[in-house]
């Protein structure tokens, strides 16, 4: 199993975060300085979870986060929206969802198709996602894998 | 409530012992004892089954809309009456009985655990185990998270008040995080053509079922930003809740200072959005002193 770790890299304007394996209760953000750059992009592509102690280290790690600056979220997995969803404090008030997953499952063969939806702004509407799709593994119909209404709660502030 | 007479009268003679089946607006029989009562509903949301659990603590909850009816009382019947046993078969063995239909399963795949580290390790094998299922949500995010959450209250909060000094081993380095004496874990996993059970035993016994139950209830009636408040202190809401969405059935069987087991049972034919709306049902049990 990936092991958890957190790579930086500075640009000019951008901090950059990139998190490897699962938020757990024994992860450390300790040594992370958010102060550098007023713009900070965490991207979640990596991550295999978060358990509920998780949950508690990253929203410490978020409280770090200076009032001027802006988190940018890509490749935000359905268990991530959960919480920026579930959970006050998962992200910084302004915050920016700028990619995430939408899962369709197939009831035919029992698989999962993932698409990667990009939003350029935060005003912008979410593209209309179809309620079918074809299985990428059997070629029969997948159903969308999210209650739209409830999944989308985010990008109201986010 | 739907008239399942002809069901029913079939069950009743099959009820071993003093267990009586319940619905929720029957009157319970003088003679009866709580935990020996069996509830069938059939209740609206999974919300509304931790409701009715939070201000009427029976033992089983079962709901007889689902396809899974018998099972669910098949299960209810064998933790009530050979609820010893648990200690050293966990409750998925029993799903190796003739008396099983959608639950019926060949074989179990069982790990020992003693620390934090083992957690991954375990994870890998179950994800070995699994590997021929299909990939998705359920098999590549819902199990580990289950098994994570599982494992984890095993090793952080079951031995708190038994183990010295365990109360800020939270904080400390993974490497000491380690069970005393003899003591370890155990987790099962065992899959058929539609499900997936999965169980951990720890061996002590402190679990207190209904800070689960409320720990879920709040989840629905706060919003999990004050459960998670609360829960810096004492774990419990949001975890549960996380499992809770992702499985039809939940169970908790303790023998206080003894044992505590929790278990699930996971369709992974089924999308998560489905899963968490299906008819869910709870076991609880609590017995020894
Ligand atoms: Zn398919």
């Amino acid at each position: 199993m990936a092991m958890f770790k957190v790579s930086e890299k500075l640009f000019e304007k951008i901090h950059r975060l990139t998190i490897y394996g699962k938020i757990a209760e024994d992860v450390s953000f300790d040594g992370i300085d958010l102060t550098q750059r007023t713009i900070i992009h965490v991207d979640f592509k990596h991550v295999i979870g978060i358990n509920s102690g998780g949950i508690r280290e990253w929203i410490n790690f978020m409280k770090k986060v200076p009032r001027k600056s802006r988190v940018i979220c890509t490749n935000c997995s359905v268990e991530i929206i959960n919480q920026v969803n579930m959970i006050e404090g998962f992200l910084p008030l302004r915050s920016f969802i700028k990619t995430f997953f939408v899962p369709y499952f197939c009831e035919s063969c029992g698989n999962q198709t993932e698409f990667l939806i990009e939003r350029k702004r935060r005003v912008d509407p979410i593209p209309e996602l179809d309620e079918f799709i074809k299985c990428h593994k059997c070629g029969e119909e997948a159903e969308i894998d999210i209650l739209e209404s409830s999944f989308m709660a985010f990008k109201e502030k986010f | 409530m739907g008239d399942m007479t002809g069901i029913n009268k079939l069950i009743s003679k099959a009820l071993p012992g003093d267990i009586i089946l319940l619905a929720p607006e029957d009157d319970m029989p003088e003679s009866a004892k709580p935990e020996k009562c069996i509830i069938k509903a059939d209740f609206d949301t999974p919300f509304e089954l931790i409701e009715y659990a939070m201000s009427h603590p029976f033992s089983h909850y079962i709901q007889y809309k689902a396809d899974t009816y018998t099972d669910e009382l098949q299960i209810s019947c064998n933790m009530l009456s050979k609820r010893s046993n648990f200690k050293l078969d966990g409750i998925i063995e029993n799903l190796k009985g003739e008396q099983f239909e959608r639950y019926k399963i060949d074989d179990v795949h069982r790990f020992q655990f003693r620390c934090r580290d083992d957690v991954g390790k375990i994870e890998q094998s179950i994800e070995q185990c699994l590997e021929a299922l299909p990939r998705n949500q359920v098999t590549t995010s819902a199990v580990p998270l289950i098994i994570d959450e599982f494992m984890t209250n095993a090793i952080y909060s079951a031995p708190l008040g038994v183990e010295p000094e365990w109360d800020n081993v939270r904080q400390r380095d993974n490497s000491e995080i380690v069970y005393s004496g003899d003591r370890c874990g155990i987790v099962g996993v065992a899959a058929n053509d539609e499900y997936i059970f999965l169980e951990c035993i720890d061996p002590y016994g402190t679990l207190v079922p209904q800070n689960i139950i409320s720990g879920i209830c709040q989840t629905y009636k706060r919003g999990d930003k004050q459960v998670l408040r609360d829960d810096e202190t004492r774990g419990g809401g949001i975890g549960s809740r996380m499992i809770w969405d992702k499985c039809v059935t939940f169970g908790i069987n303790v023998i206080r200072h003894n044992c505590a087991m929790v278990f699930c049972v996971i369709p992974y034919r089924l999308s998560l959005r489905k899963i968490a709306n299906h008819p869910k049902s709870l076991h609880i049990m609590v017995s020894g002193e």
